[in-house]
């Protein structure tokens, strides 16, 4: 690791990138050699091949690229939210990111919604969630 | 043709065998796996013991399972496809390669599970490909099974191409108006409206109660060998004339995929063609992995039926329905027969091909694709003709 933050968790990704979430950040993987942001986390750029990769923080602004309501038990732990919304989220930096949309009535939600970050607690854990702007 | 068309007609389909379909079998997936695959022997009028070669489901029924409840003298190939439910297609690939390579005589191809008095869907662990990804960054967000994600490639192209719910309703419908032709089928007698599928329950939006594949109790088998082999079977054999497997990029996540549409089938169409020397306009029907309704859609798109965006409007008024144009997954399907993870798909194109369907048999059958889809990205395309 030469630039940026150093990685959290390094052997474990998904760890790295949650521990932000406590944090009250989001941060995506980007590529000390090409440039290009990341997400799912790699160990290599699929770009440029470079394992220089480090977590840098993203505005935290992107659209809808995708959602579902999920209204039937399928995860206990989230029983008491039904009916939520799991949303593809394109972040301004390019990746997309899974996240619960937060804020909204499920019936109004479009393609290419503008949504900004937030943090809450779910199942224990402080995660990103997004709102609408 | 290119060289891709070496591995054409190296397969023939001799047998095929089912056990009962139901919700609660009573029995040991192992006693469903014995039964079907004595039923393959039969239909291919061979003795179960000259089965060498198997295919066994990642997570079901095991070699050693079956060398012993079979009696099997020996089994010299017998590797485990991890492509969930695109491995019972693809394994008409490995079949080829073996059955070419002289590695195996006869090769039972099997499925047999209690999907619905077992574990469900919701319960059980998976191992497919990507599971780990999937724990890690989509159960945080309640995103558990494979519905959700499904829901959420049908959402965007929803969006993207203005595909509508009426037509995921007339995939439905087509399932379920074929399944009640089909005295194997679990809804063989329970017949589906526009009304009752547009206001049933909501599971995970698009996705609603009947764009969802059923969970089954049963087994099915399939016993492959060469064509010249095939020549002493007992019923007229059927031919893979192409076969091929395909993977997305980012195979494990929807995230990673530049285009958010891609799937296995995309690339491994081009090559199933090519190796049959057949296309799309040369089938009379298609067995398409339907485990959500728009599932269906976008692998006609894919597999070339139609061009993307255009398969809602292919699948209108019928078109894939018993009479209709293009006739799709004539037995009921995931949707409407039973789920026995895409090889009930393999045996209803080989039995519409023999003209052994009885009410629901095509009036014209020489060739039909059977596509199959698993662990959210693998794909596999084969076409099989008389």
């Amino acid at each position: 690791m030469t630039t940026g933050q150093a990685m959290p968790g390094a052997d474990n990704l998904a760890e790295a990138y949650f521990s932000w979430h406590d944090q009250g950040e989001l941060r995506l993987q980007r590529c000390s050699g090409c440039g290009r942001w990341r997400h799912p986390p790699l160990v290599t750029c699929p770009e440029c091949g470079s394992s220089d990769l480090s977590w840098q923080p993203a505005s935290g602004l992107g659209t809808v690229f995708s959602w579902t309501v999920t209204h039937y038990p399928l995860v206990q732990a989230f029983s008491e939210l039904l009916p939520y919304v799991d949303a593809v989220v394109a972040c301004e930096e390019g990746p997309r990111v899974f996240a619960l949309l937060l804020g909204v009535d499920p019936d109004t939600v479009s393609l290419d919604m503008p949504v900004r970050v937030d943090f809450a607690d779910l199942a224990g854990s402080r995660r990103a969630v997004f709102r609408p702007m | 043709m290119s060289g891709d068309v070496g591995l054409r007609d190296a397969v023939a389909v001799i047998g095929v065998g089912e056990t009962e379909y139901s919700k609660r079998s009573g029995q040991s997936p192992v006693a469903l796996a014995v039964e079907a695959s004595l039923a393959a022997a039969e239909d291919a009028g061979i003795d179960i013991r000259d089965v060498d070669g198997f295919l066994p489901y990642a997570s079901g029924i095991t070699t050693e399972d079956m060398m012993a409840n079979l009696s099997l003298r020996q089994v010299t190939f017998a590797p485990t496809i991890r492509m969930g439910g695109a491995s019972a297609v693809a394994g008409l690939l490995y079949a080829a390669l073996a059955l070419r390579a002289g590695l195996a005589s006869y090769i039972l191809l099997l499925r047999a599970r209690n999907g619905s008095s077992g574990p469900r869907v919701g319960d059980r662990r998976s191992t497919g490909a990507g599971e780990e990804f999937k724990e890690d960054f989509e159960l945080p967000y309640g995103l558990n099974t494979p519905g959700q994600r499904y829901a959420l490639m049908c959402r965007h192209h929803m969006h993207r191409y203005g595909t509508t719910r009426e037509q995921l309703g007339a995939v439905a419908l087509a399932h379920r108006a074929h399944a009640n032709a089909n005295p194997t089928a679990l809804m063989y007698e329970r017949t589906l409206t526009m009304e009752q599928y547009l206001t049933a329950r909501p599971i995970a939006e698009p996705y609603h109660l009947f764009d969802c594949c059923l969970e089954s109790d049963g087994g099915a088998a399939v016993i492959l060998t060469t064509p010249d082999r095939a020549r002493d079977a007992r019923r007229p054999s059927v031919l893979v004339g192409g076969v091929a497997e395909g993977h997305p990029q980012s195979a494990d996540s929807l995230l990673g995929r530049d285009d958010f549409l891609e799937i296995g089938l995309t690339t491994a169409a081009s090559r199933a063609w090519a190796m049959a020397g057949l296309g799309p306009s040369d089938m009379d029907a298609a067995m398409v992995y339907d485990c959500f309704t728009f599932q269906t859609i976008q692998q006609l798109e894919e597999a070339g039926f139609c061009p993307r965006g255009e398969g809602g409007a292919f699948v209108e008024d019928g078109a894939i329905g018993p009479g209709g144009r293009f006739p799709v997954n004539t037995h009921g399907g995931l949707l409407s027969q039973a789920h026995i993870l895409g090889l009930n798909h393999v045996v209803e194109a080989t039995r519409q091909l023999r003209g052994e369907c009885g009410d629901r048999q095509l009036a014209r059958c020489d060739a039909v694709a059977v596509t199959g889809w698993g662990d959210l990205g693998d794909g596999a395309l084969a076409i099989l003709h008389r």
